[in-house]
């Protein structure tokens, strides 16, 4: 699989947010400014912000990969933060000034541990 | 390294329920969850309760009430238990990336339940989720499928989050349900102990009314569901109850086959199980009180078998009598007095369950019958083909298998596959899945940053 193409059927993200609470932490998306809400996670964030196919690339499988329980169980959600590759996105809260980088190379894999 | 009274692991309604009955009789407590938050599955997102969002989701009240009432305890979420020794001592790891351990009198695991896997042709594909992670979205992260979402599978939970995306204006494009036409027949004795839980039967009836309202698709009783996309998921194939074969576009798909539980934690320490038929899942050994067959480890809870979160509640209170007679701080007969009003409340919330069982079996994912190329462990990509090659070859038991084809080897450690391989294996030999058992689980129970092993000192008695 190469790079990530831009022929999706709905190049949007999964979610959208509801409510009225303002996106007041900054953070970092592969090094472009990202402002989220308090009560977000990793993963919750990136669900509303990306297509889901861009999460993350398993080098296992060939193929992307995205958070599938949100619950800690099923580790689909794999990124890198703060230089630690391979955390549960899910599980992560969102903090000012956090580095976060989708496990993604060149030529569409991720790096396993 | 500390040495409290009792450690909870989990922070849902069984844990924090223990660490407030816990707290009231002079225990010692501390509590981890591995979540950013609070409340476990069904409260969760009520520790970040405020103004705007009070009574965005019925049950935020009760959730962030129990989270007061344990709070009186040592309270972190975000920290990982990834090591457990059978004397309690358990090791963990912050949301900093440092490891420590605490080494309790007493521990108390209360992990909850996680989505029953579903092995169906295309959850692999980015845009497939379980319907328990939309619900999740909503509760703590107030969001809300963006495109047109398909809910598909069987079970109360899935019809709940129907009624609660409509009423947030994200209706869901679709409902598929494969709950068989009927349920398995349900007994007449299991709807007479049902009726013990009127509460419950109450709002089943209310769901089913609001969902008929609201004009959204609902097939029923579908076989044979399988999920279409190149990259992403775009459409849901299966044939209708009526046997027509349909296919529907869907951007986000939300799958749902019950629950079960979420053991890995007793299953690492080697606690004794059971299967239950009537759940169709394993579960600890447990005493009336939460005892494992490891003395002074208790469970309560949904890691324990499927009661629900007002059960659990109950489960949580009533394991820390028990705790609180071993440690001398009540006598027998107070813990038994104590107790009586609890277990006569949990028994009748059990009641209702036998009726939910038959009514909602597992009935999306058959991963006996899964066909060659469906992915059964997705961490190292292993399909239902190599799995019943190997089976053909010799490999008839789960950790043989692991070891012929990395089936369970992965990050998730066969959290999403361990069920499925005993399936297979039960269609290829017919030696029953209660005889096969699941593969073995080792710690560390996530993948722990070598750094933060070697930066540690040596024994727990060194750390924190
Ligand atoms: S989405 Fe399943 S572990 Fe994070």
């Amino acid at each position: 699989m190469n790079k990530l193409t831009t022929s999706f059927s709905a190049p949007f993200p999964l979610f959208r947010p509801i409510g009225d609470e303002p996106a007041e932490i900054l953070l970092e998306l592969d090094g472009k400014p990202l402002a989220a809400r308090a009560t977000d996670t990793v993963a919750s964030l990136l669900l509303r912000h990306i297509a889901p196919e861009t999460y993350r690339h398993s080098a296992v499988a060939g193929e992307p990969r995205a958070p599938l329980c949100l619950m800690g169980v099923c580790f689909e959600c794999l990124i890198e933060i703060d230089g630690q590759k391979n955390q549960q996105g899910c599980l992560v809260r969102v903090r000012d000034g956090m580095r976060v980088r989708r496990q993604i190379r060149e030529g569409g894999c991720d790096e396993q541990a | 390294m500390s040495r409290p009274d009792l450690l909870i692991i989990g922070g849902g309604a069984a844990g924090l329920s223990a660490a407030a009955t816990a707290r009231a009789l002079g225990l010692s407590v501390e509590l981890i969850d591995e979540r950013a938050g609070l409340g476990g599955n069904y409260y969760a997102g009520a520790g970040d309760i405020n103004g705007s969002t009070v009574g965005l989701v019925a049950g935020y009240r009760r959730g962030a009430e129990l989270i007061g009432s344990a709070s009186g305890s040592r309270l972190r979420s975000g920290v990982s238990a990834w090591r457990i020794e059978p004397d309690g001592t358990t090791r963990f790891i912050d949301a900093s990336g440092a490891v420590s351990s605490i080494a309790p009198k007493r521990l108390l695991i209360a992990t909850g339940a996680m989505e029953r896997p579903v092995l169906i042709g295309g959850a692999t594909l980015p845009g497939v989720m379980y319907a328990g992670a939309a619900q999740l979205m909503l509760k703590t992260a107030r969001s809300v499928p963006a495109g047109r979402s398909v809910l598909v599978g069987s079970g109360p939970l899935l019809l709940l989050l129907a009624k609660q995306l409509i009423s947030f204006g994200a209706a869901p494009s679709a409902l598929v349900e494969t709950t068989p036409a009927s349920g398995n027949p349900a007994t007449l004795r299991d709807l007479l102990s049902a009726l013990n839980a009127p509460s419950l039967i109450r709002e089943g009836i209310g769901l089913y009314a609001a969902l008929r309202k609201s004009g959204v698709a609902w097939h029923r009783a579908a076989t044979e569901v399988s999920i279409l996309g190149r990259q992403r998921a775009e459409r849901v194939a299966f044939t209708d109850g009526r046997g027509e074969r349909r296919i529907i576009d869907a951007d986000l798909v939300l799958l749902h086959d019950g629950v079960v539980p979420n053991d890995h934690v007793t299953r690492q320490l080697g606690c004794d199980e059971e299967w239950n038929k009537g759940q169709s899942c394993f579960n600890p050994l447990i005493d009336q009180w939460g005892e494992t067959s490891r003395p002074g480890i208790f469970a309560a809870g949904d890691c324990t078998g499927i009661w629900g979160a007002q059960a659990a509640e109950l489960s949580g209170r009533i394991a820390v009598l028990a705790i609180a007679e071993q440690l001398g701080v009540i006598d027998t007969g107070e813990r038994d007095r104590r107790a009586e009003q609890p277990l006569r409340q949990r028994a009748r919330q059990k009641a209702f369950r036998p009726f939910l069982e038959s009514r909602f079996p597992p009935s999306l994912s058959r991963a006996g019958m899964a066909v060659a190329d469906t992915v059964i462990c997705r961490c190292e990509n292993v399909t239902a083909g190599e799995i019943r090659t190997a089976v053909a070859e010799g490999a008839t038991e789960p950790n043989q298998v692991k070891a012929f084809t990395r089936c369970g080897m992965g990050f998730c450690q066969g959290r999403s596959c361990s069920m499925a391989l005993a399936e297979i294996i039960d269609a290829e030999t017919g030696r029953g899945v209660a005889a096969i058992g699941r593969q073995e689980i080792r710690a560390p129970l996530k993948p722990i940053p070598l750094g933060s092993i070697a930066s540690a000192p040596a024994g727990p008695e060194a750390l924190s």
